[in-house]
């Protein structure tokens, strides 16, 4: 097996060279066609020397067109290969050039060293210059071994079309001239396609991507886009291209089984007494419809990316990008709380996410760097519902973290996603709302990546220290409007408004100092709205701008009931 | 006689194979992929690369040498034929 070391030092050009000496030589051989054709027995000739004759110059025909198809197979797996190596090297590249920009050395058998030089810390930040050289070092790691993966691959199917061709088991396809068995062989050397690492990091997905040749990316696309359309890693436009193939085929699926569900209704005389057909049924509709929201969504003006879609689960999944998440110089990526789903409030959060996307280039235009922003509203998880059963009895309830906590381990590794897929990380900012900022506050307890988060109405956030939420100390900002009980209950955690550390930013209705008059929200719901304090409160963040936040510690009568008392949290 | 066009057909058909045992000769098959080796250091496609260099080069001599026999075999016979009428009656009856 190659090492990183070996790889390293892989040359494509060689095997480009290959590849044009092997065209010459294929033509020089089909080029003995007339020859041959020339060399046949006269039909005049007969008896046992002209039979003879005939037989041996049959298998000189046969044995130069077997000649030919080893020559034409290993000549497209040359090809093959040196795409491959090509873009396998680039990524090496890739991987050396971000380990030598953050002090890391990559040894020849592919361990990661941290050769930071030794230098004073500030006591304030050491925690997250510890935890982004984990994360950078994990990266490292992971792009390693995926460019081992890969170019093992790459060369265990090559050997495997040189052995072939040396043993004889290219076929001619059954050939009657140079020019066909050309054509035959060339179907044999094909290398195979790697697929995506099983249970693989962002840092994995994203090594493994970048390691294909744009032909090889676009054949996964086209040809396997379930592989791809949900894995963080991989970047947005790709993701984007192959959900949008895949919901024309999830349509007719989620449309056969409720055919199959609605035919099992019809001819059973108790309907779904008895069976659960007609609560499936239910689920099916509304998949169907969060395919409508989406599309519907995907329509509307201005560049979407569609980033996640999951119907494996009893509601539809999804996350829309609005803007491009591989260019925009700033993504925040939204998580909605409790009663969203995809049929009921993609386009509504949709509308507020183009909104703040075009609030924050307003902003970075006026006083920011002009940079481009993305904002994505992910519904990744399953939100839990206003149902007597959901609140009340079972796992998915509002009342337990359960649905946060599956939700988190989704929303990290998707976060991650985002800076691993690029070779320069965007600035990346967290919103998390209602119960969403349980589950966003419970993904930034692991090592995102994310720069900045802003959490909105919420009952908690898995912790009631602000320490625990990993991002750079100073960067995490709470927003409580007046009238928002949601944001009292202090019940995933304590009420975020008492957190200390935690920046408390205005819903209330301000003036800004160039003049501009915003409007407050109130309640829980209006957090989003359009020209609110609170609004622009988000957008300045987003824009990395947060000394332009309007600050207030946001405490009404509700939270002066949520105090926590010291001692017990 | 009368068999002279089997017998220019049979020089015509070895001339060919000799002619394309010539120009397999001068093919270069097995050079070709001596290149990979170096440009694959640690895996195992190289060595696989250069086994098949030995092979093909092999393959290629010995279609030539053998594509030349049938050249001169074929020729030898056509020369045989000359003067010997009643082989030649024997093995163009056929065409006659």
């Amino acid at each position: 097996m190659p090492t990183y070391g070996d790889i390293r030092k892989w040359q494509p050009a060689p095997l480009e060279a290959t590849v044009t000496g092997l065209n010459q030589r294929c033509d020089e051989l089909v080029g003995l066609s007339d020859e041959l054709t020339a060399s046949g027995v006269p039909e005049g000739w007969t008896g046992e020397a002209a039979d003879g004759a005939r037989a041996e110059r049959d298998r000189l025909q046969n044995s130069m067109e077997l000649l030919v198809a080893a020559a034409a197979a290993v000549r497209r797996g040359v090809a093959e290969a040196s795409d491959a190596v090509e873009a396998l090297k680039h990524s090496v590249a890739e991987t050396d050039s971000i380990a030598e920009r953050n002090h890391f050395v990559i040894r020849e058998d592919g361990s990661v060293v941290d050769n930071a030089p030794v230098t004073a810390h500030d006591p304030a930040h050491i925690d997250e210059y510890f935890r982004e050289r984990q994360r950078v070092q994990q990266e490292l790691a992971d792009r390693v071994e995926q460019a081992v993966r890969r170019g093992t691959d790459i060369d265990s199917d090559l050997a495997g079309v040189l052995r072939a061709a040396e043993k004889g088991e290219i076929n001619d396809g059954g050939a009657t001239s140079l020019q066909d068995a050309l054509n035959a062989g060339a179907g044999q050397g094909g290398l195979s396609t790697i697929g995506p690492p099983e249970d693989g990091s962002p840092y994995d997905n994203a090594g493994w991507w970048d390691s294909l040749s744009e032909a090889e990316q676009q054949a996964i696309i086209d040809e396997h886009p379930e592989w791809i359309g949900n894995l963080d890693g991989v970047p947005g436009e790709a993701r984007d291209e192959a959900n949008r193939a895949r919901l024309e085929t999830e349509r007719a699926a989620l449309e056969a089984r409720r055919d199959e569900l609605q035919a099992d209704l019809d001819d059973n005389w108790f309907g779904g007494t008895f069976t659960s057909a007609d609560a499936e049924l239910d689920a099916v509709n509304a998949k169907l419809d969060s395919l409508d929201a989406i599309e519907e969504t995907l329509a509307r003006p201005g560049e979407r990316q569609l980033l996640l879609l999951d119907m494996s689960d009893e509601r539809a999944e999804a996350a829309i990008a609005n803007g491009n998440i591989d260019t925009a110089d700033h993504v925040a990526v939204f998580t909605p709380g409790l009663t969203s789903t995809v049929d009921g409030s993609m386009g509504g959060y949709d509308n507020s996410m183009a909104q703040l996307q075009f609030r924050t280039e307003e902003e970075l235009a006026r006083y920011g760097d002009g940079g481009s922003v993305a904002t994505v509203t992910w519904i990744g998880y399953q939100a839990p519902q206003l149902s007597v059963g959901g609140v009340l009895f079972d796992s998915n309830s509002v009342l337990s973290d359960g649905s946060a906590q599956r939700g988190a381990d989704s929303l990290a590794p998707f976060l991650n996603g985002i800076d691993a897929s690029r070779d320069t990380d965007p600035n990346l900012t967290a919103l998390g709302h209602s119960y969403g900022s349980t589950t966003t506050g419970l993904a930034l307890q692991q090592n995102t990546g994310v720069d900045s988060a802003v959490f909105f109405g919420s009952p908690g956030l898995g912790t009631n220290d602000v320490d625990n939420i990993n991002v750079p100390t100073g960067n995490a900002h709470y927003i409580e409007a007046r009238n928002d009980a949601v944001g009292d209950l202090g019940y995933f955690g304590i009420d975020p408004s008492h957190m200390d550390g935690m920046n408390h930013v205005s819903a209330g209705e301000t003036t800004l100092p160039d003049g501009r008059t915003l409007t407050e929200s109130t309640g829980h719901s209006a957090y989003m709205d359009d020209s609110s304090t609170s609004q622009y409160n988000l957008s300045v963040v987003v824009g990395g701008m947060p000394d332009r936040v309007v600050t207030d510690d946001g405490k009404g009568f509700g939270d002066i009931l949520s105090w926590p008392v010291p001692g017990t949290y | 006689m009368g068999y002279e066009v089997e017998i220019e057909a049979m020089r015509a058909a070895a001339k060919a194979a000799g002619q394309a045992a010539e120009q397999a000769a001068k093919v270069e098959l097995g050079a070709e992929v001596e290149r990979i080796a170096p440009a694959l250091p640690g895996g195992q496609a190289g060595a696989a690369a250069t086994a098949l260099a030995t092979a093909w080069e092999r393959a290629v001599r010995n279609w030539s040498t053998e594509a030349g026999n049938y050249s001169t075999n074929v020729s030898g016979s056509a020369d045989g034929y000359v003067g010997a009428e009643d082989d030649a009656t024997a093995d163009f009856g056929a065409v006659r």
